[in-house]
């Protein structure tokens, strides 16, 4: 083809050819686009097709010489995060354009709550002295967030302001609970918008983003001017990730139990992000239902937004 | 309203825990994917050693820079072999010793005494490169007289050889082989020289004794039917 790259199009395809004019060719011409696209898919399968077994010392052979050139992170601490972040980012590959334009609420899309997403990341990002300037695309921004804490574990101390309307500092290790539960959050509001039904975080994820929100509340009982200074209430959380705890109903201590609630644990979360109306239906409540009420509509104005 | 239902949910999640520097993410994509990509590059460089230089500078590659994998691109074992293959034939052409090419995929019929000389019956004319064309602007240096060597017979494979548990990855590779062995001979040799050494369509011409013509249409009649028998599978 006269004006065109033929030699190298395969070659541009199985990745042998990294001059920037091919490149600029195959992008803007269609015919040489289409046959690039299926050489390289033909290379995808021909690739892997033949079986192998490597000898059993190369794994541990490929192991220490990525140690040598990235440490691996030794924390536990970015999990929930890493998981909500797999999670979301599959469901967003699969989205169609249209998807992407669906609205949610308050007249946002499914476009804009994910770069909301991406911009409350990339201030924790900021928030860390990372250097870099912001994307509204959420894949580059969590994978900055992930990179960042997964190779500075020293990090995970230091105070960083929460999302939201408030001004709460917390060590990242709770903002990135805090991530994780705002990820899955929006995940499920992305979910909804394009009718997929919802879904829960590992037990021991959605464990870990309820004890965060659960730290939140006496304090938060207290901003709201509904505080019980000596009193507490015993939360029964079911289900996977549940459990059970007693809730201060003040940041200045709890003590005499006014109430027992009784709720799914998957519930409580989503009670948590402001997801689910109070009162609540499917929470059982044994005692003062006042005291009760309170706790449940201060605990789902926790999310961020 | 439409979602598809993405086959890479594992990639995916790997991905993310690869850029948190997750080691177990590292030691379970080694286990899902190191079969290929080793056997890929011992196929390449007819040398074990060879083979796992290749496979651990692509691992290495993923865990130092996971970032530039793009599963909306492709699967992760295809990147890793990607990047295997690329590190076996640099290996290979650092060789001094005379390179002896193996022609055939894998699935391909059973030996041939000599390779193909002519264009497959039935092939659709070439795309034809203008007179005089240059040679590849991604050529790797002439390489010496190569001997051609036909692949033998594949034999049944063994079990567990595609990564225990790995179902799909086993049916996909299974269904590359079966598309593989129905093409003409000529495009089975001319995408093996291509797709395993990086060789030119000039090469490619030099090593099977055909005009620089054939050897483009063989390969793109080839690489079109395999992606046409590929989608008529379900792929």
């Amino acid at each position: 083809m006269a004006g065109h790259p033929d030699d190298v199009l395969e070659a541009y395809a199985f990745g042998d050819c990294a001059d920037p004019s091919v490149a600029a060719h195959v992008d803007s011409c269609e015919p040489c686009r289409a046959l690039v696209a299926t050489a390289a898919r033909v290379a995808g399968w021909v690739g892997p097709s033949h079986p192998g077994h490597p000898p059993a010392h190369l794994r541990a052979r490929v192991v220490a010489a990525a140690r040598s050139v990235r440490a691996p992170s030794d924390s536990p601490a970015l999990d929930a995060y890493a998981a909500e972040v797999a999670s979301l980012g599959v469901l967003l590959d699969g989205l169609s354009p249209a998807d992407w334009r669906t609205p949610i609420f308050d007249g946002r899309t499914v476009a804009a709550i994910v770069s909301h997403l991406a911009s409350n990341d990339a201030r924790v990002c900021a928030e860390l002295g990372a250097a870099g300037t912001f994307s509204d695309d959420w894949r580059t921004q969590s994978d900055r967030l992930l990179r960042i804490v997964g190779s500075r574990g020293d990090l995970l101390g230091h105070p960083v302001r929460l999302a939201g309307h408030t001004s709460l500092r917390r060590p990242l290790r709770e903002a990135l609970t805090q991530r994780a539960f705002e990820t899955w959050v929006h995940h499920g509001d992305v979910r909804a918008a394009v009718s997929l039904p919802a879904v829960v975080p590992a037990p021991v994820h959605l464990a870990q983003i309820l004890d965060f929100g659960l730290s939140l509340l006496p304090a938060a009982m207290d901003a709201a001017g509904r505080g019980r200074p000596g009193s507490s209430i015993s939360l029964l959380l079911e289900g996977p990730g549940g459990g059970s705890c007693s809730v201060d109903l003040s940041a200045s201590g709890g003590g005499r139990g006014l109430a027992r609630v009784r709720l799914p644990a998957e519930l409580f979360g989503r009670l948590l992000a402001g997801r689910v109306a109070v009162p609540v239906p499917g929470a059982a409540v044994d005692g003062d239902r006042a005291a009760a009420f309170d706790l449940l509509s201060v605990a789902a104005t926790l999310g961020c937004e | 309203m439409r979602v598809s239902v993405p086959v890479h949910a594992d990639d995916v999640r790997l991905r993310a825990l690869l850029v948190a520097a997750d080691e177990n993410a590292l030691i379970e994509a080694f286990d899902r994917h190191a079969p290929a990509a080793y056997a890929l590059a011992a196929r390449i460089t007819g040398d074990p050693a060879h083979a796992e230089d290749a496979v651990q500078e692509a691992f290495v590659e993923l865990w130092r820079h996971p970032e530039r994998f793009d599963p909306r691109i492709g699967p992760m074992r295809s990147w890793l072999c990607v990047l295997a293959r690329r590190r076996a034939i640099d290996l290979l052409r650092r060789r001094p010793v005379r390179r002896a090419y193996r022609t055939g995929l894998a699935g391909s019929a059973p030996a041939r005494s000599a390779p193909a000389r002519s264009a497959p019956a039935g092939s659709a004319p070439a795309r034809s490169a203008p007179a005089g064309s240059a040679p590849a602007r991604s050529a790797p240096a002439v390489s010496p007289p190569a001997g051609l060597v036909p692949v033998g017979p594949i034999g049944p494979v063994p079990v567990g050889a595609e990564g225990a548990g790995d179902v799909p990855g086993a049916a996909q590779a299974a269904a590359v082989r079966a598309c593989v062995r129905d093409l003409p001979p000529l495009c089975a040799d001319v995408i093996a020289l291509a797709y395993y050494y990086g060789l030119s369509h000039r090469q490619v011409a030099v090593e099977l004794g055909v005009s620089e013509d054939t050897a483009r249409s063989g390969l793109r009649n080839g690489l079109r039917l395999l992606a046409e028998r590929m989608t008529a599978a379900g792929y």
